[in-house]
């Protein structure tokens, strides 16, 4: 039995949040799309996802909060963010890119090196995914 | 005195012609006798009453024979009342011994005036009432005993008088005999000795060191006052004294003189010194403060100058000089040579500013001179009138070269645009970046849907390839603007590549081939935006240099540091026109530059900060005519040497 990967979009920017949602749903991926972090904590969802694909900087709450709630409600989801001012991640972000779990890419994506980056992320849960 | 003899025998009147000779032999001798040159001689009664006197008595008196005759003299009458009491004495002594011991007295000449005579007298032999009396004058004598007296107590004055100025005087004054005892000293010497009094120099020499000026301890031998004993005399010598118990340290001037005996020997030295220590402190202080104001004027290049508006002509400083170019002062100035420097669109302008200053006794302008060497210069000219009331005849002031400022705020000015236009830049970079990644995503799922026809698929390439060129713009844009990215494990050789795709279009413009030998690094940990930075400065700076056809060589190499372990060298290397050595000093200034129109002199400056900050050093090597090699030798280096997975730029 094939279980479509749950994967999360979070952008403030609806129509990029609807882009990358239909770029990834395109590749297969049972994709939940947020418009915000707080979207995601209050809405909580029944489906643990494997992957998180957010943006950095969000009005309500950003990326990096967005990061830390999920660590502790779905440890196992790995984090995809993005942004155009990576000089601008608070210092802690700087510990992160140690953990295989998380990975930071800069703006603008191309949606060949995007769709590269989730299939790396998923690609072990992916197959776990598909024996189970 | 002739014996009266009797000879018997003889006749009476022989007798008697011979009683009379006798008679008028005696009374010659007597009259002789009376009328002598010496004394005065006068006959009186007791009460005062002159009988008689001679001529000697009246030249001395003035009194005339006439008022001897009418008895107009009375002794009692001569005598001042101050010896009224001695002549009581004379006359109880005549009464009793029929004479009176001589004495000494004043008495009245006939206009009133004294004079002193020695008194004897006698009474004759058959009365006591009258006498004879001589007088000698002693009026003489008295006077030059008088004038002794005066002289006498005049010397004791003066020796008071200068005792009382030896003791209030500041210098300290001693006299030594040829021995060397202390003879005399005052009272600012005794306070000098506080309170143990010294008796001789070797005792001096036991309390106190004598220096010279620059701090060489004098044997006893070489003291000022030795050598005053010896004939030399000290004159204004300056000595520093250190009183030994007190730790006191005194300058003093000394001076002196040998006093020398008939023969020429020395028998006494007189020395006095006085304490100048403030003085010497305060011209040294004075010394000290002009030295730091000419040094003030020099280091803040300030020149001063002055004219004289009668004939135009004029005098400067050599700090003056030099702002104009000139190695020194000697060569005439005046406000015609001074205008001529001035470059000619100003020199209306700063002729109005100068008779401004005439006018209104003072003020100041900023003009541009061409120097000597023909290098433009902004100065800063601040003048004041004299005097400054009425028609003034000279005008004085001081000139500062300024251009450094001027500069500064120039480039201040630019960077400061130039920070605005990277800011609009990034600001447009990010806004356009989320639509950008739409519009990718909504190509891509054209590109994949089943239903694109052949041609669309054609045309959804050539719109993926340009919107990647646009992504690569903002990126780069933005990378730029990352001034506060903090230090992260970097590949040298992509972030060179970065850099070089920049460039692109300007090698190829330039013909100028380029040579990359990249070989394996560990990544180096530096701000990636700034290391960008400083690789587009260098590589700028080779382009500029390097002739059409030329060739530049990017080496990215390890090296051994010092402390032997592992570094990365980035070598930029160029075949363009080389820095002259003359150069190679002043390149990594601010504001130094050699592109006179578009060089801000501020690339390399901001380079060497750049490397600096990446904890990097940057190296030079240069050949006129055959090129330049920049290298950057990181020290900073990840010492896991692989990539890390972090960090992805797409």
């Amino acid at each position: 039995m094939f279980v479509k990967p749950k994967v999360y979009v979070v952008d403030d920017e609806a129509y990029l949040a609807n882009s990358i949602s239909a770029l990834l749903r395109h590749e297969g991926y049972d994709v939940s799309t947020f418009y915000d972090g707080s979207d995601v904590v209050e809405h909580v969802p029944d489906v643990a996802p494997v992957l998180m694909v957010t943006d950095y900087s969000m009005p309500k709450m950003d990326g990096m909060k967005l990061t830390r709630w999920m660590r502790e409600h779905y440890p196992e989801c790995r984090v995809i963010m993005f942004s155009a001012n990576l000089h601008l991640l608070p210092r802690e972000a700087s510990g992160l890119p140690d953990n295989p779990h998380f990975m930071m890419l800069a703006k603008p994506l191309s949606p060949v090196s995007l769709v590269a980056a989730v299939k790396a992320m998923t690609e072990d849960t992916y197959e776990h995914v598909k024996v189970g | 005195m002739p014996e009266i003899a009797s000879h018997g025998g003889a006749n009476e009147h022989d007798e008697i012609e011979l009683l009379r000779r006798h008679l008028a032999e005696v009374e010659s001798r007597l009259h002789r006798f009376y009328e002598n040159d010496l004394f005065a001689t006068l006959y009186w009664r007791i009460d005062g009453a002159v009988l008689g006197a001679n001529e000697n008595f009246l030249r001395m008196t003035g009194y005339s024979r006439e008022d001897v005759r009418a008895g107009r003299l009375n002794w009692s009458a001569m005598t001042p009342p101050e010896y009224w009491a001695a002549d009581e004495d004379a006359r109880r002594q005549i009464r009793e011994l029929g004479y009176h011991r001589p004495y000494e007295k004043e008495f009245l000449r006939k206009d009133g005036t004294r004079m002193w005579g020695l008194f004897s007298a006698a009474t004759w032999q058959d009365t006591r009432n009258e006498g004879v009396s001589f007088i000698l004058d002693i009026t003489a004598r008295r006077q030059a005993e008088q004038l002794a007296a005066r002289a006498l107590a005049h010397s004791e004055n003066v020796t008071l008088q200068l005792r009382t100025v030896l003791n209030n005087m500041a210098e300290r004054l001693y006299a030594f005999d040829a021995e060397g005892r202390l003879l005399l000293a005052n009272e600012a010497a005794r306070q000098a000795q506080g309170g143990r009094p010294i008796s001789s120099l070797s005792e001096l020499h036991e309390r106190l060191e004598v220096m010279s000026l620059d701090g060489h301890t004098l044997p006893l031998a070489s003291w000022p006052s030795n050598r005053l004993l010896r004939g030399e005399r000290p004159r204004g010598e300056e000595v520093l004294l250190y009183f030994k118990a007190s730790g006191i340290r005194q300058v003093v001037s000394c001076n002196g003189a040998p006093v020398r005996d008939r023969d020429g020997r020395i028998m006494l030295a007189v020395l006095t010194t006085i304490d100048i220590t403030e003085r010497v402190r305060a011209e040294s202080e004075l010394r000290r403060s002009k030295e730091r104001l000419e040094l003030a004027a020099d280091v803040a290049k300030l020149g001063e100058w002055e004219v004289n508006l009668l004939d135009r002509s004029a005098t400067r400083s050599l700090q003056h000089a030099r702002i104009f170019g000139y190695a020194d002062a000697s060569e005439s100035w005046s406000l015609g040579r001074f205008l001529d420097h001035v470059l000619p669109e100003l020199r209306g302008e700063t002729l109005r500013h100068i008779q401004n200053i005439i006018l209104t006794g003072h003020g100041d302008f900023e003009t541009e001179i061409r120097r000597v060497d023909g290098e433009t210069r902004w100065i800063w000219v601040r003048g004041q009138a004299w005097p400054d009331a009425g028609e003034p005849t000279r005008l004085f002031g001081t000139v500062m070269d300024i251009t450094q400022s001027k500069r500064t705020a120039q480039a201040l000015l630019q960077s400061e645009k130039l920070a605005t236009v990277g800011r609009m830049a990034s600001t447009i970079a990010h806004e356009i970046n989320n639509p950008l990644e739409a519009i990718g995503n909504a190509i891509y799922l054209a590109a994949t849907d089943p239903g694109t026809s052949e041609q669309a698929h054609k045309y959804l390439e050539l719109a993926a390839n340009e919107l990647e060129r646009v992504n690569h713009i903002t990126r780069q844009t933005l990378a730029f603007h990352r001034g506060s990215l903090r230090p992260a494990p970097v590949e040298l050789a992509a972030c060179v590549d970065d850099v070089l795709n920049l460039f692109g279009p300007r090698l190829q413009s330039r013909g100028v081939m380029l040579e990359k030998r990249f070989r394996q690094v560990p990544n180096v940990i530096v701000n990636r935006s700034e290391v960008a930075q400083i690789l587009a400065n260098l590589l700028s700076n080779a382009l500029d240099a390097t002739p059409r056809l030329g060739r530049i060589l990017l080496r990215v190499a390890p090296t051994v540091l010092g402390d032997g372990s592992l570094g990365v060298r980035l070598t930029v290397a160029d075949t363009g026109c080389g820095i002259p050595q003359s150069n190679r000093q002043r390149i990594f200034e601010p504001f130094f530059t050699t592109k006179e129109v578009v060089g801000t002199g501020l690339g390399l400056w901001v380079t060497r900060q750049l490397t600096e900050k990446q904890g990097a050093k940057i190296q030079l090597r240069s050949r006129a005519n055959f090129g330049t090699v920049f290298s950057l030798v990181f020290h900073n280096v990840d010492a896991v040497a692989v990539n890390t997975p972090g960090i992805v730029q797409s």
